[in-house]
């Protein structure tokens, strides 16, 4: 059972655009994000990282890789080929480490369950089920 | 620059409104990047407080309060001849020497280790 309590999981892909969503905690605990709200968040995560690594006085700095809020925190992978994963989990437990490790896991479930799906294609949203199980299970063991 | 910074704030702040249940409580406190920390303080009258640091330094919410109490108040709000709407820059040679001396005080300052 982990001790981080996961919320939200989005990726997008090299464009920017949002391809997929996850809602990792009981509606109850957590406000349910509409498809709306999903999207309008996804389309922000390109630019942030863009600005923030713009703004930074150290050059050649990532951009923007864990936020704190009062409610919990959120931490941002980038891959080599330009999508980002981004997981969120509420209070303050969730370590970096933790979270990046899960985020690790997450891309190579992704990489098994979508991109080795002959039905998707790159930047296509995706919305295999079977990922979702997946996803819930790596952040069940972090 | 600042505002690039503005903007990102901005978007941030309904991006962690949006995770938060309602109403939020703090809001966005620190970001982090890969070779720098963003500390951040919003008010309820709409202030916000930004520091730099780099990563070393975890948690500054409780120093940029105090910046916010004991210099802010002191030296901007108190001084009869700031308009908080004016769009200028904050002038006060007194702020700025207090301010500095608080920040250089601080044990995240100065050279690594």
């Amino acid at each position: 059972m982990s001790s981080t309590s996961y919320t939200y999981l989005l990726i997008t892909s090299r464009s920017g655009s949002l391809i997929y969503h996850l809602s990792l905690s009981p509606p109850s605990s957590s406000p349910a994000l509409t498809t709306n709200d999903y999207l309008r968040i996804g389309s922000t995560l390109h630019s942030l990282k863009a600005i923030t690594s713009q703004c930074s006085p150290v050059p050649g700095d990532g951009g923007m890789r864990t936020v704190d809020f009062g409610e919990g925190r959120m931490r941002v992978m980038q891959t080599e080929t330009g999508m980002m994963f981004v997981l969120a989990a509420r209070g303050g437990g969730a370590q970096d480490q933790t979270m990046a490790h899960c985020l690790t896991d997450i891309y190579a479930a992704w990489a098994d369950w979508v991109v080795k799906n002959p039905f998707w294609e790159v930047d296509m949203p995706a919305r295999g089920s079977r990922f979702g199980e997946e996803v819930k299970a790596i952040c069940q063991r972090h | 620059d600042r505002r690039l910074v503005y903007g990102l704030l901005f978007s941030l702040k309904q991006f962690c409104a949006k995770m938060s249940r309602a109403p939020p409580v703090e809001g966005l406190q620190m970001l982090l990047t890969g070779s720098c920390a963003i500390h951040h303080l919003e008010t309820a009258s709409g202030l916000r407080f930004v520091l730099t640091t780099d990563r070393q330094t975890t948690d500054l919410r409780a120093q940029l309060r105090h910046i916010y109490e004991h210099i802010f108040v002191e030296y901007v709000t108190k001084n009869a001849l700031w308009d908080p709407r004016a769009k200028t820059p904050i002038a006060s040679s007194e702020f700025e020497r207090v301010l500095r001396q608080f920040v250089e005080a601080l044990p995240c300052f100065g050279s690594r280790a």
